[in-house]
């Protein structure tokens, strides 16, 4: 298999903003994806409402049918924004994306219009009639959309469980918080509140652009140098605190739901290396990181317990965590099988046929990342925002590299700390 | 193996060539020089809805809702090995997927494509179906549907498609019911697999960095099983209109969640008049509720709709509906507006202007969708299966006529064809 070597050329564009960028002809569509990083502060109420509000139009667009009719007469450009949290930061990105110039009609242009649009979005807001920040009637009537879509959460029931495990399992950490603030948070938003934040994105966020496809950094440079000054003084992110596990927690609550949620969360110290998170990433494939791990063996195929269950990593907060949708009765067996294949991979270590079942679909996945923007932006956003920068090649080298006495040793720090359930409400 | 056609499609940038294989198996092949995985779909048009066929030894035949998912998941326990553990020595990513008119399944691999593609045609063609292992997969789908059962978009859409239709099996969810998964037998997924998995209804797409005639001499060796009679299909008859108005049901949710559904009168088959009338009615349900549109910025402002609206098309061969969703705290309000908003636009029609706007969007859209391997196998099989030529919206899209669409924008949206499903805040409905 051949690994993508191609090392981002990576360009400086303004204090705290870099950009990462892949010029590739096979793409048919040019992505460019803007991450703006600022604190998880009391600021992020402010920023979620900010960004309903932009997108409602901006001085040079105004209103949201000025927006879209810019974006389909440049042949269904798309400009979105969104936030949340990332790496216990603040995260609100700016997305362009457009299809390639060979597929469009002679003479016709698509990026520059989509650039502009994106840009107006961010420096030119809509202001009041009468001088005012921002229009009114659009702030209150985004406020109360965005305080329904907070109450409405809980209709999500599994994402709802997710939100509710990570609020025990992180309390008092960024992690645990709702990214979009509370409704409290929301109500208190001021006008100046919004102008002050979306200063702070052009001015302050840690910002990474990267731009993959059918372009070129020059297409990019003068836009973005416009958008961000010369003279910003970016947010510097904090060393990251760490925690560690206690007793393992059991948290149990209930609503009207059909299927159980079933989730356990283990700490572990961050890996310091790339050979180390290398073997914790197999060994993190091997014990439920899909069809071929222990959890999905176990619990599905040989227990018939869950339809899906898996693990997810993330190593730069020292958390790996366990997810499945269950019948409520059967969590503690769920739990106990959770825990036996993690023991029975730190003290037997993997089989050698499971070593080489992670590896080939470890490998597979990584020689893919190369044909797809979205999965070669998300490795490079990885590798950047980690410090490491390899290319999937020397990604791959480092993977090869592992041992089973490596796995073992990486699944030997987890420490179970929390089993949350969101069961279905007992019968009086 | 007998190759069909090469054409070459320069709207999308692509090459493909058809061919068929000895036994009638129908394929698509894409070369994507430079990728690094390759991918290919199998499938055929064997669906939920097909519960009621007669075999060709004449045997009437009733399965329970949700038999051609559960035939889905035996097919991947594989024949003597489970189909997990050999993708997964092979290091590829694979699933299945089962609709109301079709069942397919698929990987994409970067290192192991020819070994993939021999495990791919081997399970879907050579299945062991024993009640043991029906058993044993059982809590495992029931746990499936379950899932789904709580979410509120899911339950809200069948109870639409309960409002809109008598008897079409699509009032079931692919999965069946609970009952229906524990009804299930060995017997029934036999008659299944033998009524309609049979060669001339089986298609199967490729693509990736290879030569196209070697991978076709691959795979006529594993394309092995012989033509048989296919199982008639025998549903029941479909009455005109919908079979209620309006209906509600509890469901633990914030607010009522609204689902209005508009019937089509009869359905076109398949190939391009369907393909056309998805375009068409795609782009008008655009020009309605899309927020370049006035009308849909008109409804934002007056508080009758907001982000949780969502609005599409769907259809088969026999039947087609529009589904406009969203949730508002008072559904008569909110249906009665919409109302009021399709027919003033039925009576003025689309401009020209805003038709061209959105034929360029999509366009642009659909060009796009066509990167990845496993994106374009996934095209070719379902162009395949619909009976389109290969990339058939692309060219529709490149030369279609503002009059079509201008009558398709008059005809949709009869009230008499309306259906509305709502989900009341409140205790789940039993």
């Amino acid at each position: 298999m051949a690994y993508s070597q191609t090392i981002p050329e990576t360009v400086a564009v303004a204090p705290g903003v870099t950009l990462l960028m892949l010029p590739e002809p096979r793409f048919k569509r040019a992505r460019v994806s803007l991450l703006a990083d600022l604190p998880l502060d009391e600021g992020r109420a402010a920023r979620s409402l900010l960004l309903d509000v932009l997108e409602q139009g901006s001085a040079r667009y105004p209103g949201r049918v000025a927006l879209a009719q810019a974006e389909q007469a440049a042949y269904g450009a798309r400009v979105m924004m969104g936030r949340g949290s990332a790496m216990e930061r603040h995260r609100t990105r700016l997305g362009i994306e457009v299809v390639g110039q060979r597929f469009l009609p002679e003479g016709e242009v698509v990026l520059p219009p989509a650039l502009a649009l994106a840009g107006s979005l961010w420096q030119e807001p809509w202001r009041g009639d009468q001088g005012e920040l921002y229009r009114a009637d659009i702030v209150d009537r985004e406020r109360e959309l965005l305080l329904q879509r907070i109450r409405e959460r809980i209709d999500h029931r599994s994402e709802w469980a997710e939100e509710r495990f990570l609020h025990h399992l992180c309390p008092d950490e960024p992690l645990g918080l709702l990214s979009w603030g509370s409704e409290e948070d929301v109500l208190a938003v001021t006008m100046e509140d919004l102008e002050r934040e979306r200063l702070r994105l052009l001015q302050e966020a840690e910002v990474l652009v990267l731009a993959i496809g059918p372009l070129q950094a020059d297409d990019l440079l003068p836009w973005l140098r416009e958008m961000f000054p010369a003279d910003r003084k970016p947010w510097q992110p904090p060393a990251q605190e760490l925690r560690e596990a206690g007793e393992l927690r059991l948290v149990r609550e209930e609503l009207d739901l059909d299927q159980a949620q079933f989730h356990m969360g283990f700490r572990l110290p961050p890996p310091p290396d790339p050979q180390q998170r290398a073997a914790l990433q197999v060994a993190n494939v091997i014990f439920g990181g899909g069809v071929t791990g222990r959890l999905f063996r176990v619990v599905r195929e040989e227990r018939s317990l869950a339809y899906g269950i898996g693990s997810m990593l993330r190593p730069m907060k020292g958390l790996m965590t366990v997810a499945a949708g269950i019948d409520a009765n059967a969590a503690d067996e769920v739990q106990e099988a959770v825990l036996e294949q993690w023991q029975d991979l730190v003290q037997q270590g993997p089989t050698e046929e499971e070593m080489s079942t992670a590896m080939v679909a470890i490998l597979d996945r990584l020689a893919a990342v190369a044909d797809d923007a979205g999965s070669l932006g998300a490795f490079h956003q990885r590798e950047f925002h980690r410090g490491t920068h390899l290319t999937p090649a020397a990604w791959a080298e480092n993977l090869q590299a592992v041992t089973p006495a490596q796995v073992a040793q990486a699944a030997s720090l987890w420490k179970a700390d929390l089993r949350y359930l969101l069961a279905p409400e007992s019968k009086a | 193996m007998k190759i069909l056609q090469t054409l070459q499609h320069p709207l999308a940038g692509e090459t493909v060539v058809l061919a068929e294989s000895a036994h009638g198996v129908r394929l698509a092949l894409c070369p994507t020089p430079g990728f690094s995985a390759a991918s290919a779909h199998f499938g055929l048009r064997f669906g939920s809805a097909d519960t009621r066929f007669r075999m060709p030894d004449g045997r009437q035949v009733e399965v329970p809702d949700g038999s051609a998912h559960y035939l889905e998941h035996k097919l991947f326990e594989g024949r003597e090995e489970k189909v997990f553990d050999r993708f997964g020595r092979l290091g590829a990513s694979f699933n299945g997927g089962t609709g109301f008119h079709a069942t397919t399944y698929h990987f994409e691999s970067s290192g192991h494509f020819e070994a993939c593609l021999e495990v791919l045609t081997d399970f879907v063609q050579h299945p062991l179906i024993t009640e043991e292992r029906v058993d044993k997969e059982r809590g495992i789908i029931e746990q499936e549907v379950r899932m789904y059962d709580d979410h509120p978009a899911y339950r809200g859409i069948f109870l639409l498609h309960q409002a809109l239709y008598h008897n079409l099996p699509i009032q079931v969810s692919p999965g069946g019911r609970v009952a229906d998964v524990h009804a299930i037998t060995a017997a029934d997924l036999q008659s299944c697999f033998d009524g309609f998995y049979r060669p001339q209804d089986m298609c199967l797409s490729l693509a990736g960095d290879f030569d196209p005639e070697q991978v076709l001499s691959v795979v006529e060796q594993h394309l092995d099983l012989a033509p048989r009679e296919v199982a008639e299909r025998t549903p029941l008859a479909e009455p005109a209109g919908p079979e209620h108005a309006w209906l509600e049901e509890s469901f633990p949710v914030s607010r009522p969640q609204v689902y209005i559904g508009f019937r089509e009168p009869a359905g076109v088959g398949l190939g391009a008049p369907r393909m056309e009338r998805r375009i068409l009615s795609s782009l008008v349900l655009d020009l309605i509720f899309d927020r370049s549109s006035e009308i849909h910025e008109q409804l934002y402002r007056d508080g009758i709709v907001d982000d949780s609206l969502s609005c599409y098309w769907t259809d088969d061969a026999a039947w087609g509906h529009v589904v406009i969703q969203a949730v508002h705290d008072e559904p008569k309000v909110f249906v009665d507006a919409i109302q009021q908003a399709l027919n003033r636009f039925a009576a003025d029609g689309p401009s020209r202007e805003d038709a061209e706007r959105l034929r360029r969007a999509a366009y642009g859209a659909s060009v796009s969708s066509l990167q990845t391997p496993s994106a374009l196998a996934s095209s070719l099989l379902r162009g395949m299966m619909d009976d389109d030529q290969p990339f058939a919206t692309l060219d529709f899209l490149a030369q279609m006529d503002f009059e079509q669409l201008n009558a398709r924008a008059r005809e949709m949206f009869g009230e008499e064809r309306r259906a509305v499903a709502i989900l009341q805040p409140g205790e789940r409905s039993e």
